[in-house]
């Protein structure tokens, strides 16, 4: 439980636009001015609908200066998406910091920019059990999947503001009190069970003194192993050079030849993606690809 | 009387009017977008009798103000920090003419810069022009000093400005308020005096030699002002520091228990000479913090004992972060052999971050919103003309393009067409001489509100010097990448009353465009067609310039003009991301596994847009619902 004490406190909360992090910084925020504090919060906003990074400083205390938290001094940072937390760490206070992440992945396009077959994604791929252990205080949990079971997703936000609420001296009913005024009217009940599932969740996992759970996602085998080149092979005599292949292939890496054939112009820039294989009328192309997912 | 959480730009706009400023001019721009939206509010809220509008660009916004001060009215014009490039021209002449009605220019800066071309400091634009400057380093502060910029500019008929930078703008702070504050209209009338409001070269001069000697009686009351004061401290190296960076100043010193005199300036130009010399005199060394260039240190006759940005102590370029703050002050406290608390303080290479050094978080940049047009226009374009093809583009929501490897280029407002003239022009050479080569073809975006700030005058050149492109104006009938202001083109004006709408099809061709067509972007093989059509009739014999105007409202404003068009991913997905990449809508996401392409039924506004992403003919409409 960190003591409000003349330092100001410092949160951090992050994730992935469309999440609610702003809700979740937003609660906090009114709850420290209502109880007389001081209170700076600083953010990245208006990225709601377009799935960019989004943070949200918030510093509180007798008396606030800066608005940002710098590296190595947040006291509890939550994230609700899990590369994003990882993205954050190093502004954790590697002393007594508390690290509290959905394990939830969102993968960014970008992360997958490469398409050729048995390329590396550039997800984090770091575990949970092997972040858990290396920060102060550590949570992680499948709280998008808690909030399904609960019947709407878009409440994870909220059972991770329930965790949050356990690690900062506030009383539950100013945290519901608060809560209550920044959520649509209709789902007030709805959060505030989401609110105590994340509650119950910490207690129990502090009682059991049990790691968190580990997502069942690392269980399988997610990250391709083998790398190697697609091979395209090419029937002439079925060909009738109807150019469909040409004109749809994504990379644009065929060619029609002058007796009407098509070629490849170069294998390294085909991924593999069979669009030409399953367009052609004459099955004159079959793509095979090295084993990807074992 | 009452207290309230507010962004940094709401408290501005408070201040503004609890100062009753009459007339306030705005364009859209972060991080200055939130100003004019919470005037307008504080309009409706109050329903007091205030001119509010989203001009159509800054120097438009700049000179409406303008006339506003000179019948007598407080004026402002806001914008952000590349805006004051636009309205320079005017912001110039105006220092030299000066005001009547209190007049308070607002461009906010973008240390950083998060989301702007340039981290340039207004306040050294300030200082060319020789507008006095008021530098804010909280939103409270923000809000105080509108009311010491438009005393001033009254009192010596000047225009001041107010310059916050994005820490300060989307700060968010407790405000005190109340409603105490003067509702009286005043005078307004217009005092004839062509040699100042009219002035010829001959009257310039004098009036350039008047404000020399304004500024100089200025520089002497900034002296006085409680808005420069120095807190005292026992250390030999003492601090100048202006802007949100004097908070964090605050804040690193009070970490590091290190007692340091501070010298606070609230008014960085003209710089009271006299207090920054008593105070240099009195310590051993200073150190000048100020974002995001060197206002103050430039100012600074003698910088023997002065170190900042100048002279590299300081990073030349960025924001002032506590981390960067706290890197500078340890670095200079151990040469010192100064006893401070930085053992664990500011040491980016603690244990956790080395024990995540593998760990490596994926680029997340900003995507087009699910459902946008732009996407649609964008893709049936990059299907119809490939990667050969030059793409200039240009400043809004669809610089997201980029992502999509459908934008090229973005220098500023309105440049688009003017690189597309350039690279037609030159490309037109080059096939003559003797690189040769193959005709590539041109294809323009630019969005309805950047389009009506400053895309005319390149259109009319490109038809007049016979450059020959596309032009695809990408009309979603609102300024979305700001937060939805209204444009010239729409309905409405920035208060909600109805206003006459300006039409694309006549303006363009009105500059002398023959081929234009408006089209929806969602019909995707018509949308092609006509691309095709138009890159056909600019590159024929007879043909000109030709503009292709892609109509359909943002998803994200309106939504209810999306079709009801639900998908289906199929089971076959075989997870070729194809989609992902090319069409790139937030909606779409890889399974957890990696095998396939899966829906997310939260983002997704059913457009149907994805299905002509998907050649395989795995995304279909959904058999269970009834598309409209």
């Amino acid at each position: 439980m960190t003591k409000i004490q003349e330092r100001p406190t410092n949160v951090l909360v992050v994730g992935v636009g469309g999440q609610g992090v702003i809700l979740v910084s937003k609660v906090l925020a009114q709850l420290c001015l209502s109880k007389g504090l001081q209170v700076k919060q600083s953010e990245i906003h208006g990225m709601a609908k377009r799935g960019g990074t989004v943070f949200s400083h918030i510093r509180f205390g007798p008396q606030v200066w800066s608005p940002t938290i710098p590296a190595g001094e947040v006291d509890v940072l939550v994230a609700l998406e899990w590369a994003e937390g990882l993205r954050w760490l190093e502004y954790l206070n590697p002393d007594c910091g508390t690290f509290i992440s959905d394990t939830q992945h969102i993968v960014p396009p970008f992360a997958c920019r490469n398409r050729q077959r048995g390329s590396e994604d550039t997800y984090a791929r770091e575990t949970p059990a092997e972040i858990i252990k290396k920060v102060p205080n550590g949570f992680a949990l499948d709280a998008a999947g808690m909030a399904q079971e609960l019947g709407n997703e878009r409440t994870s936000n909220t059972i991770l503001l329930g965790i949050l609420s356990t690690t900062l001296d506030f009383e539950i009913k100013d945290w519901e009190e608060t809560l209550d005024l920044f959520v649509p009217p209709k789902t007030v009940e709805l959060n505030r069970q989401a609110f105590h599932i994340g509650r119950q969740w910490i207690e129990n996992a502090i009682r059991t003194s049990e790691v968190a759970p580990v997502s069942e996602l690392y269980e399988q085998k997610f990250f391709p192993e083998e790398k190697g080149l697609v091979e395209w092979e090419f029937i002439p005599e079925w060909c009738k050079g109807c150019d469909i292949c040409v004109k749809m292939c994504p990379e644009r890496c065929l060619k029609l030849t002058p007796d009407q054939k098509v070629e490849i112009l170069d294998i390294n820039d085909c991924t593999g993606c069979r669009i030409c294989e399953w367009l052609c009328p004459d099955f004159a192309i079959n793509i095979r690809k090295p084993v990807f997912i074992s | 009387m009452g207290k309230s959480l507010m962004l940094g730009n709401e408290a501005i706009a408070l201040g503004l009017v609890e100062q009753n400023c009459r007339m306030i001019c705005a364009y859209p721009g972060t991080p200055s977008s939130e100003i004019m939206a919470s005037v307008l509010q504080q309009k409706k809220r109050l329903d007091c009798d205030l001119h509010a509008e989203w001009s159509v660009n800054e120097k438009v916004a700049f000179e409406v103000a303008l006339g506003g001060s000179w019948s007598g009215l407080r004026s402002a014009a806001i914008m952000k920090q590349v805006g004051l490039n636009v309205a320079s021209d005017a912001f110039f002449s105006a220092a030299y003419q000066g005001v009547k009605g209190g007049f308070i220019i607002i461009p906010a800066d973008d240390p950083g810069p998060s989301s702007s071309q340039t981290e340039q400091d207004s306040r050294l634009m300030a200082l060319t022009a020789k507008v006095p400057v008021f530098d804010p380093s909280t939103p409270q502060e923000a809000r105080e000093f509108v009311q010491y910029a438009l005393e001033l500019s009254e009192r010596h008929e000047l225009p001041v400005m107010l310059r916050p930078t994005r820490q300060i703008c989307h700060a968010v702070q407790d405000i005190d308020y109340h409603e105490d504050f003067s509702t009286e209209m005043p005078q307004v009338k217009f005092d004839k005096d062509p040699h100042r409001w009219a002035a010829t070269p001959r009257d310039r001069f004098r009036l350039h030699v008047e404000l020399n000697q304004k500024l100089k009686q200025i520089e002497d009351e900034f002296a006085e002002s409680p808005l420069n004061y120095v807190e005292a401290g026992t250390a030999k190296i003492g601090i100048i520091a202006s802007g949100m960076v004097y908070n964090v100043v605050r804040q690193v010193l009070k970490e590091l228990n290190y007692d340091a005199p501070l010298l606070k300036i609230g008014t960085p130009f003209p710089l009271p000479q006299k207090v920054m010399s008593d105070f240099i005199a009195d310590c051993e060394q200073v150190l000048v913090f100020e974002e995001t260039d060197y206002c103050i240190e430039l100012q600074i006759p003698d910088r023997r004992n002065v170190r900042g940005r100048l002279d590299g102590t300081i990073p030349s370029a960025g924001e002032l972060t506590p981390d960067v703050v706290g890197k500078v002050l340890a670095e200079l406290f151990s040469k010192g052999k100064v006893q401070v608390a930085t053992d664990k303080l500011f040491s980016a290479d603690s244990g956790l971050v080395a024990a995540i050094a593998k760990h490596q978080s994926p680029p997340r940049p900003p995507r087009l919103c699910p459902g946008c047009s732009h996407r649609s226009a964008f893709y049936a374009m990059k299907r119809e003309f490939g990667k050969r093809t030059l793409y200039p583009g240009d400043i809004g929501c669809y610089t997201l393009g980029t992502n999509l490897d459908a934008v090229d280029t973005c220098v500023d407002m309105g440049s688009g067409a003017d690189i597309a003239s350039g690279f037609y022009h030159a490309h037109k050479m080059g096939r003559t001489g003797r690189s040769g080569g193959k005709e590539r073809p041109i294809m323009v975006t630019i969005g309805d509100s950047t389009f009506l700030h400053s895309g005319l005058q390149p259109l009319m050149n490109a038809v007049h010097t016979d450059a020959r492109f596309v032009l695809l104006i990408l009309d979603n009938r609102t300024t979305a990448m700001t937060g939805f202001q209204p444009t010239p083109a729409n309905p409405e004006e920035a208060n909600g009353s109805p206003g006459r709408s300006v039409s694309f099809p006549d303006l363009v061709r009105a500059c002398g465009v023959e081929f234009v067509r408006e089209l929806d972007p969602y019909q995707h093989d018509d949308f092609r067609n006509v691309l095709r059509e138009a890159h056909e009739h600019c590159r024929s014999p007879q043909g000109r310039v030709a503009v292709v105007i892609a109509e359909r409202s943002c998803s994200l404003h309106e939504p209810e003009t999306v079709e009801n068009r639900p998908v289906q991913i199929t089971e076959e997905c075989d997870g070729c991301r194809y989609c992902l990449i090319a069409f790139e809508c937030p909606a779409l996401v890889l399974s957890t596994d990696g095998s396939r392409v899966d829906l997310n039924e939260d983002l997704c506004v059913d457009c149907g847009q994805c299905i002509d992403s998907c050649h395989k003919g795995f995304i279909i409409p959904d058999p269970e619902a009834a598309w409209t």
